[in-house]
């Protein structure tokens, strides 16, 4: 399942169990970024008891309303849906910000891990 | 009547490289600009990143070339951001144009956003910046991530200025200006200052 525009591509690979984001997210607003989160939401119901890798390695650049949807999605999975789901965040080491997302979302889910690629 | 909040300088110091872009709502309504949002922080974050790598050593390699993408990438996040803001709430009903202003200096950058909202706007807003300003931001930022968690997607999320002091550690002041206009409009400008 994908979600593709002219700046952004989110993927859904049920097999590999991973969501990729690629691009730059710069939607306006909660609403905009939903059918997002709905496909997070959607790949982490799908995968539980097991694991979900969240790719974040070529996206370029989120917005404040893209970090609110990254968190909105953590504690959902965490605290609102208390899934049995182990979340990976797959982060470059060439994009300081995804450094800071991973951290605050560590915050929020102390079992999710962070791995630097 | 003029407001001043947390870490803002009426007159800044003289700078030699600067740039201000305008936004005029005579022409394509604001809101509808929100693709150019994206666009005016990347040309604010190359102009940066041209100006901050002729300022230093041409033999200082890969390290440089990170910490210059770094910036950049700050730099563009916080210039959207205060776009974001200054198009979601710029009242259209009022004729003023909103500018952000970008100056550079050895040791540090500052943006200024200067926009107009509406009367109904501001004691929501400056009740934000109090807390900002009086609380520890780290649990507000956590605060404000689990109350957007639970709340409807209209409700703004604050997540944008409270990223700019956790992540950046960038310094942020506003100004308040009541104008005698009818209908009242207040111009707000957002100052946020980050180091080098």
């Amino acid at each position: 399942m994908e979600i593709k525009a002219d700046k952004y591509s989110i993927t859904y690979d049920s097999e590999a169990a991973t969501v990729t984001c690629k691009g730059s997210l710069l939607l306006n607003g909660a609403k905009e970024y939903e059918p997002l989160l709905q496909l997070l939401n959607m790949a982490a119901e799908q995968q539980q008891p097991d694991s979900l890798t969240i790719d974040l390695r070529e996206l370029k650049f989120l917005n404040s309303s893209g970090i609110n949807m990254m968190t909105k999605f953590v504690i959902n999975v965490n605290d609102i849906k208390a899934l049995e789901l182990e979340v990976v965040v797959l982060y470059s080491k060439k994009i300081a910000w995804q450094e800071k997302l991973s951290k605050n979302l560590r915050r929020l889910m102390p079992t999710l891990k962070a791995k630097l690629e | 009547m003029i407001q001043i909040f947390g870490d803002y300088l009426e007159n800044l110091p003289d700078q030699d490289e600067y740039l201000t872009m305008g936004f005029s709502p005579s022409s394509v309504p604001l809101k509808k600009r929100w693709q150019n949002n994206g666009l005016s922080a990347d040309f604010i974050a190359d102009y940066f990143r041209t100006f901050f790598v002729s300022q230093q050593d041409d033999d200082d390699g890969d390290d440089e070339n990170f910490a210059a993408e770094n910036y950049r990438d700050a730099v563009k996040y916080i210039a959207n951001e205060l776009l974001e803001n200054a198009m979601k709430f710029q009242d259209e009903q009022v004729s003023f144009t909103a500018k952000i202003g970008f100056s550079l200096y050895n040791d540090k950058l500052i943006f200024c956003v200067t926009n107009g909202i509406n009367e109904q706007q501001v004691a929501p807003f400056q009740g934000f910046i109090k807390r900002l300003l009086t609380e520890a931001p780290d649990d507000l930022y956590i605060q404000a991530m689990k109350t957007n968690a639970r709340k409807g997607v209209d409700a703004p999320s604050r997540l944008g200025l409270l990223s700019m002091v956790c992540d950046y550690s960038a310094k942020l002041g506003w100004k308040f200006e009541k104008r005698q206009t009818n209908p009242p409009m207040t111009i707000v400008s957002t100052m946020v200052c980050l180091e080098l």
